[in-house]
């Protein structure tokens, strides 16, 4: 009797439970309607330079039409996993936090692209440019639509208000090193203490730019610890920095919010150290009046580096194609088309840096850009190192971050600091399982 | 006539249920199912997962930092249950007497309980900004020192417990308040003529009379301390991993950045069942040991 009301009850509830699952399956079903064009569905986040993307691609192609799906971009990541692992329909996505990819890779969810990519008869310059952070396993798996660089954003009435030559003079002397840097910020700050020297954002992966710089990799795909010694460095110079205020504290911008387009737009800072994306921050900041100076009073150059060779950092923004779509060819029709020369063109009139920028796209750019240098800077060819690309990264930049601030705060010092990450990074790939 | 009758009622009675039962199986019963059996594997949000026994139980009772946001929770919940209900029984006992403006200061020690935590978070974080914030300001006007507010590992989980009082205490006083008001007049006189003092009163007939909404009212605050997780992520850091330096990093807020931050689904499932465990055993604690002190026949 109790058995049989065990089982009644456990029948109730597969009953009830079964069209929740169902839900899911029963979207990956729609079929492509017999005539008209291939309609693909496709997520992205609320970005207007993805928008006129699609747009553009709606405009100009007949037989292939983009269902923009878009999310907002906080919790982007993780609405997708959820979207995924439900198996709603998508058929193409924009991936926005690069590690993610490992997870989706090893549950099935990411198409390899090698095929289609040989299919058009050459390689894909915007693959061919991000290899190490495009390819898993030997499987292509995501196509690059936005650069990945970290570059040295300056303000100009900053130096001049300081009296300390810009950035770029050190670039072309072979001397915009990470102590010059160091050096740069402390004058500035010197000069006139109402002046922050410089800002490096408060998210972990901002900590390793020198580790990045030397090839460094944090932790490895395949699980080892690497060379934490330059992330130590990096670390010391901050709180060199912050300690005598020439650094925007980290934990104050944490707790505050503080955003660092506003820390730039007030135009109290002399040196921002961020990606590749900030020139349409900037542009917005100017269509919006927000920014405390004039349009041409800012400029775009190098990251410091201590490496014989310029290298910088960043891992690029791309595209990806679900391994249950039934649109497979359309959707990577208009992911390819997105990283190929019209789409870069498109992007960079928003002030993106696309990860192939053609001809098209490099005028664009210019127009993005305070005149001088910056546009010689921002598109020079360089070398882009990788640093946490890897399945372990999000848990060890978030980690890392938490270990960092106690740090900062004098709650450890740099011995226990190392010995501290150290166990942290092993206790990360022993439990990552 | 009366089978049918009966069957009829019990028809009646199922159809009201049946709603809320369905809502039940698929929000809480099933959910719950699914963590606790997802919590034996290394899910992480697709197909290709595998059983792992209780290995995330053991990773998690052997990782120090499971136990350290274990220990704040507790710290949390402790600090917030004795000052949420202890302000709550003191405004009440002020309050629940009839006079002129008595009104107005219930609902406004309330009002606060009725915004939204996020709402309040925002607000708090602007006033104890770290460099000029509201509440430095006020301290350079009267001459004390500044403090780092939320931006100190040694007093951003107070600032956060402070806030989560005040928000709260205000729920808990309306509670005592209708707990008070039924309180029979005469026991109070009966025992002013047995010569019993405003103190011997109070622990005599109002505590005892007041004894099921505490009851209550503990058991709750109990539950939404462990529970916290809001304030945390608004006011210190956000998926940036809570802070500063983990400070005030809670059981809830742990749960939320393995499962949504680091798609470790199975370990997070692993934390929330342990976070049910506890919550649950700590209710049947207090639902055992209210027969030592719960009046339910004073009135």
């Amino acid at each position: 009797m109790r058995t049989k009301k065990i089982l009644l009850v456990l029948t109730l509830i597969a009953c009830l439970a079964s069209p929740v699952f169902a839900a899911g399956a029963s979207e990956t079903k729609a079929a492509p309607a017999a005539d008209g064009p291939v309609v693909i569905s496709y997520y992205t986040w609320d970005d207007s330079s993805h928008k006129a993307l699609i747009d553009t691609f709606n405009a100009t192609h007949k037989d292939i039409q983009v269902k923009a799906q878009i999310l907002p971009a906080a919790d982007y990541e993780t609405k997708l996993t959820t979207l995924l692992s439900g198996r709603a329909d998508i058929d193409a996505f924009m991936e926005k936090r690069q590690v993610d990819m490992f997870g989706q890779y090893d549950n099935g969810y990411l198409e390899p692209l090698d095929s289609y990519i040989a299919a058009t008869g050459k390689p894909n310059p915007a693959v061919e440019a991000f290899k190490s952070s495009s390819v898993i396993n030997g499987d292509t798996v995501v196509i690059p639509w936005r650069g990945g660089a970290y570059y040295t954003y300056y303000n100009k009435k900053v130096f001049e208000k300081a009296g300390v030559p810009t950035p770029d003079y050190y670039v072309k002397r072979g001397e915009w090193t990470w102590k010059k840097f160091e050096e740069v910020a402390k004058a500035i700050t010197a000069a006139d203490p109402s002046l922050v020297g410089s800002t490096i954002y408060i998210w972990g992966g901002q900590g390793f730019f020198q580790a990045g710089q030397a090839g460094d990799s944090i932790v490895t795909p395949d699980g080892k610890i690497d060379n934490i010694d330059n992330v130590v460095k990096q670390l010391e110079m901050r709180k060199r920095l912050e300690d005598v205020g020439a650094m925007w504290s980290l934990v104050d911008m944490k707790v505050t919010k503080l955003h660092y387009s506003k820390q730039f737009y007030d135009g109290n800072v002399g040196m921002l150290l961020i990606g590749e994306w900030f020139p349409g921050q900037m542009v917005t900041g100017r269509n919006d009046g927000l920014l405390a100076y004039d349009f041409e009073d800012w400029g775009i150059t190098r990251l410091p580096c201590d490496q014989s060779e310029y290298v910088t950092v960043g891992l690029p923004t791309g595209n990806c194609i679900t391994s249950y779509s039934k649109k497979k060819q359309a959707a990577f029709e208009f992911i390819n088309w997105m990283s190929g020369p019209e789409g870069a063109a498109i992007a960079a009139s928003y002030g993106v840096l696309p990860a192939a920028p053609g001809e098209a796209a490099k005028a664009e750019i210019a127009k993005n850009l305070p005149k001088g240098n910056s546009l010689d800077y921002f598109l020079e060819e360089k070398g882009n190192n990788t640093a946490n690309f890897s399945p372990y990264g999000t848990r060890v930049e978030t980690e890392f971050a938490k270990l960092q601030e106690d740090f900062l705060l004098g709650n450890i010092n740099i011995e226990q600091f190392k010995t501290n990450f150290t166990k942290l990074l092993n206790d990360i790939i022993k439990t990552t399982y | 006539m009366n089978i049918s009758h009966s069957l009829k009622r019990t028809g009646t009675i199922l159809s009201f249920l049946l709603p809320s039962f369905i809502g039940f199986i698929i929000f809480v019963l099933l959910p719950m199912i699914m963590a606790f059996g997802l919590s034996f594997t290394n899910y992480s949000g697709g197909p290709n997962f595998r059983f792992i026994g209780m290995k995330n139980y053991v990773v998690a009772f052997t990782n120090p930092e499971f136990l350290k946001y274990l220990w704040v929770t507790f710290k949390f919940m402790t600090v917030t249950v004795v000052f949420q209900i202890g302000l709550g029984l003191v405004f009440a006992l002020i309050l629940a007497r009839d006079f002129r403006g008595c009104s107005f200061f219930r609902g406004a020690l309330y009002l606060p309980n009725i915004l939204s935590s996020v709402a309040v978070g925002l607000a708090f974080m602007f006033i104890f900004e770290p460099t000029s914030g509201f509440m430095n300001q006020f301290l350079i006007s009267v001459g004390l020192p500044t403090s780092k507010w939320l931006a100190s590992s040694k007093s951003a989980l107070s600032v956060i417990i402070t806030i989560a009082i005040w928000q709260n205490f205000g729920y808990y006083m309306v509670l005592f308040i209708g707990g008070l008001q039924n309180i029979s007049q005469t026991l109070y006189e009966a025992a002013g003529i047995d010569g019993a003092n405003k103190w011997k009163q109070f622990v005599h007939v109002t505590l005892p009379g007041l004894s099921p909404m505490l009851f209550y009212g503990i058991t709750i605050a109990v539950i939404r301390g462990f529970q916290v997780f809001d304030y945390i992520y608004i006011m210190t850091g956000g998926q940036q991993g809570g802070g500063p330096a983990g400070s005030t990093n809670v059981l809830a807020f742990d749960i939320y950045l393995n499962a949504f931050t680091y798609f470790r689904f199975g370990y997070a499932s692993a934390e929330s069942v342990v976070l049910m465990i506890i919550i649950l055993a700590m209710t049947f604690l207090q639902s055992h040991g209210q027969k030592k002190w719960v009046s339910y026949d004073i009135i």
